[in-house]
């Protein structure tokens, strides 16, 4: 006799989502098991910005999710442009080269609408527009990022609330500090539940079928050094301490197959100044994105990136990495007066060293090789003289220097209104793009290619929609499109 | 322990300090955690009000540097004055936690003190959180003694007695002997004050700032070896004699059956949910029950009738309130509200939002009379019933019998707890810090430093500088908080 219909895993977005998803179709009795206290709980989704990136034709549709946007905003469908499958799928092309599984990612951006009609209607997750994070004041009327309009009211924090009010709304079972260490399997090799550590011991718990949604390994140093490099083993962890790849090696153990990007991340500039792990109460305000209005030099002295290839939304999940691999993991971000007000507001959370000239501002800063430094910024200056009444930094505005090795090919001013700024960044891991293999039921795959019987999982742990990079509020969208899928499969009676 | 022959003030002293850890129970846990939750939630409400912005403007008020934050503020001043000045700002929407037991309101004179001296000298949750207990017990259980000669005199027992709460408080915090602890509470019967007839003036939320400094200071100044008289509560000339009167009280209930169980798991503390006059509450809630449970909403309704218990009607029949004072005393505003927006929040009393026109359409359909089977001088006398008819012709309604705000065996639920205080937190702190502040004092039995907390009651104030003053300019972006 089974304890439970359905075992949940995790407790972050897509995990809730499976849970409710488990009990919409019917399963009676499920349980989510939560590493985490109380206080720590809802993984990575309480550290994310709750942007929901998802395709639609005609920007009204939209309006059910955020039916007070047009009374608060004059205008508001004017400035946002059709955002379509082909659209979102090309840009996850893009961003990850091309590799990207086409049939996850087909799946992900087919039902992602809708999937996010049902996060506000089963879910109860109230959203707002992302008026502070994509959409820019043009012609009085707010112009947005494509696709990028809607996210979770209170962002990260609000969606992992409104997630677990529903689940217990519903009836769900959560359990905190309850750690699985196991999956258990019949004579058939179906997985029948777990084996279960918390303050009362260990203990096995039986469940028809278990739904892993526990996030990848990028809070587990030895994970990260021996799958990414040492570079990203030193990484700071910007999300929950939690993650440690537990759900990937219990399913490994169990022949499950590692499919993705093993050596991948997400990973994002943040402030050089913070601990290892990020304070929870601050959420993701050690960020430091907007490199893209100025230069970053490493401790050599010598720009490594091209800070303006594209608008930060598609380059910030990969600068992380690059400030990961400069000496020290380290990298300065320098800044004239003149786009100081262009700053994320997040920047007010550390002090920036400020110089009158670019020597005194060296001066002061860690950076080993001061006169490539200074050699950098005026060659530099040099460089960027053409268009310059032609910046604009609403868009990709070609404003571009020519004739550096490495040129910045948008919004490239001379830095020359004193006094300077400059801000440490190092590289913040977000989670990890290595997972396992799934079926388009979200059925975990084992290494004979044949599904797990009863074993299903969602979130960060699956492998193969991302590579290198990653396009801002799909991570949160996915969660919950294959939450939600891998819920339904494992509430059937019959599955697998 | 105290023996019975000791001075009052001891004893309470020795009450107090035996209340620990194993007091507390899941429930007493909870509701003191709540209690603190729903007690910051409504101070940021109060800070954009004109009795915290005049106290801040007052020469000597708030201009020593210190550790303790005035909450909404980048200013951190002493704790006395910043017990002072968010102390008033809780009381200042009338919006905060109260006890029919007390007769006041419990909280606000012990959460303000309390997290100014927690800044200064460091404390973790737990420790507040049962300073918190400790100093709800002494204070409840001193009404329990003087009440309600005393409320009917004419005292502010939310801030006559709350002196001692927050002595009580502070004291506990900062582990003061038991001869100090009841030099702190002598202290405090001297500075003991509050008048109603102040009531309806912005002295009533003065009354709690002015009582949450002045039991802090009690406590300091008894912490550096300051003296009173520890009899001063039965002398002749004392508390009760001069306060209450003669065999107008009863000392023994100050201990009889103490903590046992807790005040702060008594039946009689509630919350108030609505931001309006708690008599119109009941027909608010059975109205939201109506649109939860029945699918009611304003397009399917032709008649709403309100049937409040006939005490409740003098001062909230107002079929047609103008201005944001009348509208928070219109039973009839407050349920077409409710139906047409969900939980009435703090911004539908404000400027002219009961003169929208979906509002004047709707209270033209609805009526409200004393109900006709609420016995007048029943034992119940906080009940309504709301009945709607729809369009179809359906009459549909709830009835609540008894509902003296949200607490005994009716708490808030943890969704409407943050439904309010995310509408209460807006007005004191920047937008994105408001989640992750509830999130921390969700659990914050846990926290290890007050600090994790006290971080996210800082605001900003408007930069004088270029810096962030610019964003609504052409072709820039907008204020950024996100992160993906």
């Amino acid at each position: 006799m089974n304890d439970y219909d359905v075992i949940v895993v995790g407790a972050g977005n897509a995990a809730l989502a499976a849970a409710v998803s488990a009990k919409e179709n019917g399963a009676d009795r499920v349980i989510v098991f939560e590493k985490a206290p109380r206080s720590m709980r809802g993984g990575n989704t309480h550290w994310s910005g709750g942007v929901l990136r998802f395709a639609f034709d005609d920007p009204r549709e939209i309006a059910p999710l955020v039916p007070d946007a047009e009374r608060q905003h004059e205008e508001f469908y004017a400035g946002i442009e059709p955002y379509t499958k082909a659209d979102y799928h090309g840009d996850l092309m893009r961003v990850t080269s091309g590799r990207t599984d086409p049939s996850l990612s087909r799946i992900l951006v087919d039902n992602s609408k809708d999937t996010v009609f049902w996060m506000k209607q089963v879910g109860c997750i109230e959203m707002e527009p992302a008026t502070t994070l994509s959409a820019v004041r043009k012609d009085n009327k707010l112009v947005w990022a494509r696709g990028l309009v809607v996210r979770a009211a209170h962002e990260g924090v609000g969606l992992s609330r409104s997630w677990f009010a529903t689940a217990e709304r519903m009836g769900i079972e959560i359990r905190y500090g309850s750690a699985v260490i196991e999956l258990l399997q019949d004579g058939r090799g179906r997985v029948n539940g777990v084996r279960l550590r918390d303050d009362a011991g260990v203990s096995d718990v039986l469940g028809h079928a278990v739904v892993l949604g526990c996030g990848g390994f990028e809070a587990n140093v030895q994970m990260r050094t021996q799958h990414i490099g040492p570079l990203v083993g030193a990484a700071k962890v910007r999300g929950t301490p939690h993650n440690q790849g537990d759900g990937l090696r219990m399913a490994m153990a169990i022949h499950a197959m590692p499919w993705g990007q093993w050596s991948g991340c997400h990973a994002t500039p943040i402030s050089a100044d913070w601990g290892d792990f990020a304070p929870r109460e601050l959420t993701d305000k050690s960020n430091r994105l907007s490199y893209i209005y100025g230069v970053m030099l490493n401790r050599q002295g010598k720009r490594f990136v091209d800070e303006g290839e594209d608008g930060a939304l598609f380059t910030y999940a990969k600068f992380g990495r690059a400030i990961l691999a400069q000496p020290g993991a380290k990298a300065w971000q320098i800044f004239d007066s003149r786009v100081l007000h262009l700053l994320e507001p997040r920047y007010s959370t550390s002090k920036p060293i400020i110089g009158n000239t670019f020597e005194g501002l060296l001066d002061q800063l860690d950076i080993d090789d001061k006169k490539t430094a200074l050699a950098t910024l005026k060659a530099y200056n040099d460089a960027a003289r053409i268009n310059e009444d032609k910046y604009d930094p609403s868009r990709k505005d070609g404003v571009r220097t020519e004739g550096l090795e490495l040129d910045k090919t948008n919004w490239a001013r001379r830095l020359d209104a004193p006094p300077y700024h400059a801000y440490s960044a190092t590289g913040g891991i977000t989670f990890t793009f290595g997972g396992l293999r799934v079926t388009e039921k979200a059925e975990v795959v084992g290494t004979d290619w044949r599904p797990i019987p009863g074993l299903f999982a969602c979130g960060e742990m699956i492998g193969g929609l991302f590579y290198d990079n990653y396009p801002a509020g799909t991570g949160l969208v996915s969660g919950a499109t294959f939450g939600r899928i891998a819920g339904r499969e494992a509430a059937r009676p019959g599955n697998a | 322990m105290a023996q019975i022959q000791d001075p009052i003030t001891l004893r309470l002293a020795d009450h107090v300090k035996a209340i620990g850890r194993h007091s507390l129970s899941l429930r007493g846990l909870s509701m003191a955690r709540t209690g603190i939750i729903d007690t910051i939630g409504v101070t940021l409400a109060g800070v954009p009000e004109n009795c915290t912005k005049i106290l801040l403007k007052t020469p000597g008020v708030a201009t020593a540097s210190g550790k303790a934050l005035v909450m909404g503020t980048e200013k951190r001043t002493t704790t006395l004055d910043a017990a002072f000045i968010n102390g008033t700002a809780s009381h200042a929407l009338d919006y905060d936690d109260f006890s029919s037991d007390f007769g006041g309101h419990q909280s606000v004179p012990l959460v303000a003190p309390l997290f100014a001296l927690a800044e200064e000298r460091g404390a973790n949750g737990m420790q507040i959180l049962l300073a918190y207990v400790a100093a709800m017990e002494a204070l409840i259980r001193l009404a329990r003694a003087v009440n309600f000669v005393h409320y009917d005199k004419g005292w502010h027992p939310t801030s006559t007695l709350g002196v001692f709460g927050a002595a009580a408080a502070c004291g506990y915090l900062v582990g003061l002997d038991r001869e100090r602890l009841a030099t702190a509470f002598a202290l405090a019967a001297s500075m003991s004050s509050g008048l109603k007839a102040n009531f309806g003036s912005m002295t009533k939320p003065f009354h709690v700032g002015h009582c949450a400094r002045n039991g802090l200071l009690a406590v300091l100044m008894a912490e550096q070896g300051f003296e009173a008289r520890h009899g001063v509560m039965e002398h002749k000339q004392g508390f009760f004699d001069v306060y209450n009167g003669p065999g107008l009280y009863d000392v023994e209930k100050l201990f009889t059956d103490w903590a046992n169980p807790l005040e702060v798991e008594g039946p009689g503390i509630a919350l108030k949910q609505f931001p309006c006059c708690g008599s119109t509450h009941p027909a608010i809630a059975m109205m939201l029950k109506l649109a939860q449970e029945e699918g009611v909403t304003p397009a399917n309704v032709t008649k709403i009738e309100i049937l409040p218990h006939a005490r409740r009607m003098p001062h909230t029949d107002n079929p047609w309130p103008v201005t944001p004072l009348q509208a928070k005393f219109s039973v009839q505003y407050g349920v077409v509200r409710a139906l047409l927006s969900g939980a009435p929040k703090i911004n539908h009393f404000e400027g002219t939002a009961s003169l929208e026109p979906e509002v004047q359409r709707l209270l033209s359909i609805t009526t409200a009379a004393p109900h006709p089977d609420m016995p007048r001088d029943g034992k119940d006398q906080w009940g309504a019933e709301v009945i709607v008819t729809t369009l179809d012709g359906r009459r549909l309604s709830r009835r609540v019998n008894q509902m003296v705000g949200r607490g005994g065996d009716n708490p808030m639920t943890s969704s409407e707890l943050w439904e309010k205080f995310a509408d209460c937190a807006e007005r004191g702190i920047p937008r994105a810090n408001i989640a992750p502040l509830f999130d921390k004092l969700e659990s914050f039995e846990e926290i290890h430093d007050v600090h994790e907390v006290t971080r996210l009651l800082e605001c900003p104030a408007p930069s004088e500088a270029p810096r962030f003053t610019e964003v609504e300019r052409e072709g820039v972006p907008l204020q950024t908080s996100w992160v993906p």
